[in-house]
């Protein structure tokens, strides 16, 4: 029972992160499932969808289907579909009930390439991982697919700097705005921004992907991808995203030392989010404080970007206890965990995230660039000096 | 690496084919890991003196996801031959064929392959490809050929029938190939003349004839495979030569 959410949402689970992966690619997206989890995505994981062209589908998948394997039926839809929209490429996602009968969406996606003639993927998505897994796994098998030999295609720079930013991922980032100053910011920092994953990706950009110097990896959607390209074509990686005025972010970019974290320590700053934007919130305190700022991922902590007292919080009952625990003076979370803390003489912030709260908050997302989110952070900062004092 | 997905009626003989298959190629000096695709998991008994090993499933049963590692399904038996099995669910309820895909996925994720660095993988194969879990061997990454074990009766010949059946369905999706049937010998009369008219029909050439033989018998009462427990026997003989074939109508991967 420990595992229940009985106040927050269930967080955004892979086939959402894929399929937002997948969004601005210009292909088809089949979800198969019966309809829930297409419209978990299409209703509550993408801010994009209403208005939206992109092409995702819910298979429709029903128990006779299932009984009897009607794998054909699907990827006839898939062909039909093909023929009318003429994408760049074909998805199938998985959801539990392919997972739990073994679906062979690879497979499918095999024969479906073999009909068609377009590239055809099958994700193992199984609705039981985050969504940042299913970003991730989108990310990797595009660049084996699509990425060309960094020798054809390091040629012709003219002295620029190119850079591919890995993690613009509307699950995390809310908005197109965010992605686009995010970019803005790298390009006044004197690059070019040779690809962007996943937010105004195109498959060319995937083409070129070897072509740059560096990869910025500003979710941790990005982070595989960054290892592999580091592994496969000697590009290295910084995990970063820009926050408030940019200048740590600038600092990183340029090779400088980033900011030294302040030990650990009572009545600090609990941050949960995205965890390499609350790394760039708490570098970004850090800056001008020597509070102590814990982040706290209710996705899984990836150790690889994690400070040794950093709080990994799967469940619902792991995060009332971290939030109520008396170690933190001040929180900042989405505004449903605020719901859940009960805390008296707790400053908390609102920073939602659309991996739990999907669109609710959307009008209140932050602007990860700009004064009111270095405001934001000095605040915070104040309201946990001012516990620490008193 | 060679990876070769055995399939064939049940109780047709494709567990003793396969082990005493993989006791020969031993011999022969090459690495194989043999992977029982059996709810049953009595694939690789022969192999381990008669012991049947803790199977995929039942460690997993045991320890929990997180807490498997690749010793607790990774076992050596005759000639250093790797031996693993899938194992199923408590018989009666659960799902067999999902238990098979589950097994795989985590001798990935323990590094099994890497461990055993083999020359040659077998996939001992549950009678029929009933569902998609029992044809997990035979899709893309895993085996690349398909051998039959067949005899000359109907049913036996029947289910060879539906086994290429399937795996030719399955040919868009990259799947492994179907390479001949290797005869194990029930003194049906005409036998061979039997199988080769199937053969006519579905494609494909025996590789092998194997025999009916009490060796057989006298080496499993021992659990053991004709190769070690009767090597110098005249069925010993008769596995190398499948052995030999099996590495010529096969291809690297």
């Amino acid at each position: 029972m420990s595992v229940l959410c009985i106040d927050l949402p269930p967080v955004a689970p892979d086939y959402s992160g894929a399929a937002s992966a997948l969004f601005d690619l210009g292909g088809i997206v089949v979800m198969h499932d019966a309809s829930g989890c297409t419209g978990n995505y299409t209703g509550f994981d993408e801010p994009r969808w209403f208005g939206s062209r992109s092409a995702v589908y819910c298979s429709g998948l029903r128990r006779m289907d299932a009984i009897l394997g009607n794998d054909k039926k699907f990827i006839d839809g898939a062909l039909m579909a093909a023929k009318d929209l003429n994408p760049t490429m074909i998805s199938y996602l998985g959801s539990p009930v392919p997972m739990v009968i073994g679906i062979d969406l690879e497979g499918m996606a095999a024969e479906t390439e073999v009909a068609s003639g377009i590239p055809c993927f099958g994700f193992n998505t199984t609705g039981q991982h985050y969504y940042d897994r299913g970003a991730s796994d989108v990310f990797l098998k595009l660049l084996r697919y699509f990425a060309e030999p960094i020798e054809g295609i390091k040629t012709n720079r003219q002295g620029k700097r190119f850079v591919n930013v890995l993690g613009l991922l509307s699950i995390d980032m809310g908005s197109e705005k965010n992605a686009e100053e995010i970019c803005a910011c790298i390009e006044e920092a004197g690059f070019s921004i040779n690809a962007s994953f996943a937010m105004g990706l195109t498959l060319e950009q995937v083409r070129r992907a070897a072509n740059a110097d560096i990869n910025i990896v500003t979710a941790r959607c990005g982070l595989d991808a960054a290892e592999y390209m580091k592994k496969r074509y000697g590009i290295p990686y910084i995990c970063t995203v820009p926050v408030g005025g940019g200048s740590l972010f600038r600092k990183k970019l340029a090779g400088e030392s980033p900011v030294i974290q302040p030990p650990e320590g009572k009545r600090g700053i609990l941050i949960i989010h995205e965890q390499i934007f609350a790394n760039s919130l708490r570098e970004l305190a850090a800056s001008f404080s020597d509070i102590p700022v814990t982040v706290g991922s209710m996705y899984g902590l990836d150790t690889r970007i994690a400070m040794e007292h950093d709080l990994d919080l799967p469940t619902e009952k792991s995060v009332r206890e971290a939030i109520n625990s008396g170690r933190y003076s001040v929180i900042l979370a989405d505004p449903e965990i605020g719901g859940i803390l009960k805390r008296e003489n707790v400053t908390f912030v609102e920073l939602p995230h659309v991996a739990l709260s999907g669109r609710l908050y959307l009008d209140r997302y932050p602007s990860y660039l700009g004064e009111s989110m270095e405001t934001m952070i000095r605040n915070a900062v104040l309201a946990a000096q001012e516990r620490q004092q008193g | 690496m060679r990876k070769i997905a055995i399939y064939g009626k049940g109780g047709i003989g494709k567990s003793t084919t396969t082990s005493n298959l993989a006791a020969a190629l031993s011999d022969a000096g090459y690495r194989v890991l043999q992977i029982g695709c059996d709810p049953k998991a009595d694939s690789t008994k022969n192999l381990t003196g008669g012991k049947q090993i803790s199977s995929v499933l039942d460690a997993l049963r045991e320890k929990g996801e997180g807490g498997l590692k690749a010793e607790d399904v990774l076992f050596q038996g005759y000639g250093g031959v790797w031996c693993v099995e899938a194992g199923g669910p408590t018989p009666g309820i659960g799902c067999a064929g999902r238990g098979i895909i589950t097994a795989f996925e985590k001798l990935e994720e323990l590094g099994a392959y890497e461990i055993c660095k083999p020359d040659v993988i077998l996939y001992d194969v549950l009678g029929d490809v009933v569902c998609g879990g029992f044809a997990m061997p035979i899709r893309g990454g895993y085996a690349k050929n398909v051998l039959i074990v067949t005899s000359g009766e109907m049913m036996a010949l029947y289910a060879a029938s539906n086994i290429v059946s399937a795996v030719e369905n399955f040919g868009k999706r990259g799947y492994a190939r179907y390479s001949g049937v290797i005869l194990n010998a029930r003194n049906v009369p005409d036998e061979e003349m039997l199988v080769q008219k199937t053969l006519d029909e579905i494609g494909g050439d025996i590789l092998s004839i194997i025999p009916r033989d009490s060796a057989v018998q006298e080496a499993e009462n021992r659990g053991k495979t004709v190769i070690e427990a009767l090597p110098d026997s005249e069925m010993a003989l008769c596995y190398r030569k499948l052995a030999a074939r099996v590495m010529e109508v096969t291809e690297e991967v």
